[in-house]
């Protein structure tokens, strides 16, 4: 008689069937290492399109300390708005850049965690580079648990310095954000659980867009923002499992203001159907609501008295609509593959409650991810 | 906070069990290590075919009903498994072979009629029994199901998980030679466990270092006669109704103890081709032959 492969694939297969076995399926193999890859292509109609790929690493380094690292790679291409001016029938004009913007960003991070014993700290040092912008960040938080695991506590703070240029422009300039954060996570009962999350952020120094224009008494100025903008957040989630249905239901709730007079409303819903063979699909909606910030105008017929214009339509009053999909199948445990299809539509007369800002050439885009994580 | 190792011993399934847990305090040990000590109990409850309750006992007093017996979601899941074994030994490893010890028995220095074997063979045969998921049916009288060999091991296996859902990572626990190691010591390092030598319970002949996963073995362990000068284990082949020989202790290493349990089983069965055949599985592991050697196999 012989034993092949298979033997033990079959007995594995019906032992994880067993109760007793099953709960702990999950929290085998404490020394993985992961690695993630995600290619995504993102095309916005008639503008920028953008092609990104993003690689993860995560490996323990023993039982107390593990390491994260990833990696970023992205290239644009494409037309970007850069001044609306009136028609002459009264209709908004999207003044375009022609397809002559292109650029590469690359960027990496490396998250250090140290287990301890009721909690985890974790500091993540990071660096981006772009042709005409530099940033170097480091985020620290602390989490922690208490009561059994039930309830989580988050804290933690970061530190960003910027170097703002501009491709054909001879600029040069300085910005900083600092920014705290805290959260709470309460398991409510077996099927459901509560999160909320605030953060506190602060950014100054030059903060305007070095491509946007904005024409004021029939002027063409340069964007020009206040050099201060303190953000405050507030997120809900609510995480709900139905375990005859194999699925999970995610909703959350997202607040956003800030002192430039913007707030903004975010509300997203998914749904994780989980299926035989495992594969897992993940519909999801979130809308967008947002107000102007003060210094906002499609363009200006009046100069303001403090010098601070913008037209840029991502500082206007707008709603938008994100729809998304996500297919992913596991393999053998360890590999799982990837699908995600989005497709997003901003808008002025999507804002809540009327009041919106004409939007002079409605954003429509798609984006398709894909991607691949294997555990060893 | 420091993590210290509290050890629980408890009586169960006709063994003396310790569980050992690396816990921050006493309390918090003692909590999860009686949630954990309650599921092997309840599995006893279950499973012992000592106890006229449990939902063993109660498939075996159908035997010879044409209606058979209903099952739980769990006990069809231990069925499964045990068809599974069946399959994968071709027909070695047999959950219906328990009724041999009823003409087998070790304390006395004799052997059976073979008449009483031939007998007795009639009841034996999982292609015997109707398994239809969730519904089982003994059709001849006397019939008898065992999940010795699969329940102690899979006891072992639901008392470390409880303990990992609890957020133990670092323990053990040893089921009278049945292990699971939920992870290692806090710093690190593996447990260290003695086998025993089958002929000779006092000796340890190798040690394992282990820092998660099943451990069993199978073996003589003084359950044996000696006629004649020829040594009867106590592991008997279901086809023949005669002790296997070749083999006298097999220790398999796997994720899970219960298929440790079960491959060391096979092994055994399988007398001296279990060698190869042990090997064939790909899993860590060592045996002990008749002869007394012992080879030891990527433990």
């Amino acid at each position: 008689m012989a034993a092949t492969k298979s033997y033990l694939q079959a007995l594995s297969k019906v032992a994880l069937a067993l109760p007793g076995i099953a709960i702990g399926a999950n929290t085998l193999g404490a020394d993985d290492v992961v690695l993630d890859y995600k290619h995504l292509y993102y095309k916005e109609k008639d503008l920028m399109q953008v092609s990104a790929n993003y690689l993860s690493l995560g490996a323990k380094i023993n039982d107390n300390n593990d390491l994260n690292l990833t990696l970023e790679y992205e290239s644009m291409s494409g037309a970007s708005p850069i001044f609306i001016t009136p028609g002459p029938d009264g209709t908004l004009t999207q003044v375009t850049s022609g397809a002559s913007i292109t650029d590469k960003r690359t960027a990496g991070s490396l998250r250090y965690s140290h287990y301890l014993s009721k909690g985890v700290i974790s500091i993540t040092p990071s660096v981006s580079s772009e042709n005409d912008y530099e940033s170097r960040a480091i985020t620290a938080e602390y989490q922690w648990d208490q009561n059994n695991k039930n309830t989580s506590f988050s804290i933690g703070s970061g530190y960003a310095q910027d170097t703002v240029g501009a491709t054909g422009q001879d600029l040069d300039e300085d910005r900083k954000g600092v920014s705290i954060f805290g959260g709470v996570t309460q398991v409510l009962d077996r099927q459901s659980l509560l999160q909320f999350n605030v953060s506190l952020a602060k950014e100054s120094g030059y903060l305007s867009d070095p491509y946007k224009l904005t024409l004021v008494e029939g002027s063409i100025i340069q964007d020009n923002r206040p050099d201060e903008r303190q953000q405050a957040v507030l997120l809900t989630r609510y995480i709900r499992y139905f375990g005859e249905a194999s699925g999970s239901m995610h909703l959350s709730y997202r607040f956003y203001h800030d002192d430039w007079s913007i707030n903004a409303h975010t509300l997203e819903a998914s749904w994780n159907q989980e299926l035989p063979q495992s594969w897992l699909l993940t519909p999801s909606l979130r809308y967008y609501s947002q107000e102007k910030a003060s210094f906002y105008e499609p363009f200006f017929t009046q100069a303001r008295a403090d010098g601070i214009h913008s037209s840029d339509y991502r500082l206007a009053s707008f709603g938008s609509i994100l729809a998304g999909f996500k297919a992913a199948k596991t393999f053998n445990k360890n590999t799982n593959i990837n699908l995600n299809v989005e497709y997003y539509e901003r808008n002025g007369e999507l804002k809540l409650g009327g009041d919106y800002s004409v939007d002079p050439e409605p954003l429509k885009s798609y984006a398709i991810t894909f991607g691949i994580k294997h555990t060893f | 906070m420091a993590l210290r190792q509290y050890n629980f011993t408890f009586k169960a399934m006709a063994c003396q069990n310790q569980l050992s847990l690396y816990a921050k305090n006493k309390k918090v040990a003692k909590v999860i290590a009686d949630i954990a000590i309650s599921t092997v109990n309840k599995l006893e409850q279950n499973y012992s075919r000592y106890l006229p309750t449990s939902i063993l006992s109660q498939i075996n007093a159908t035997a010879g009903n044409a209606k058979g017996f209903t099952v739980d979601s769990e006990t069809a899941a231990l069925l499964d498994y045990a068809q599974t074994c069946y399959q994968q030994s071709d027909g070695l490893f047999d959950v219906t072979s328990g009724v041999l010890r009823n003409i087998w028995n070790f304390k006395q220095n004799r052997l059976p009629q073979q008449s009483q074997i031939d007998e007795t063979l009639k009841l034996i045969g999982w292609d015997r029994l109707n398994w239809q998921s969730p519904h089982i049916t003994l059709p001849i009288v006397g019939m008898e199901l065992d999940f010795g060999g699969i329940v102690k091991e899979y006891a072992a296996d639901s008392c470390a998980n409880l303990c990992r859902t609890q957020g133990i990572e670092h323990g053990m626990i040893n089921m009278g030679g049945d292990i699971h190691v939920i992870g290692p010591h806090p710093d690190g390092s593996a447990w260290t466990i003695g086998i025993q030598n089958p002929s000779n319970l006092d000796n340890i002949i190798t040690t394992v270092n282990l820092k998660y996963g099943g451990l069993a073995s199978s073996g003589d362990y003084q359950r044996f006669i000696i006629i004649d000068g020829q040594r009867y284990s106590h592991i008997l082949n279901p086809k023949t109704g005669w002790p296997v020989h070749g083999l006298r202790g097999v220790s398999v290493i796997a994720p899970h103890c219960l298929i440790a349990g079960s491959t060391s089983t096979i092994a055994m069965l399988n007398g001296e081709e279990g060698k190869q055949w042990l090997d064939e599985t790909g899993l860590p592991y060592l045996w002990i032959d008749d002869s007394g050697e012992l080879v030891v196999n990527a433990i």
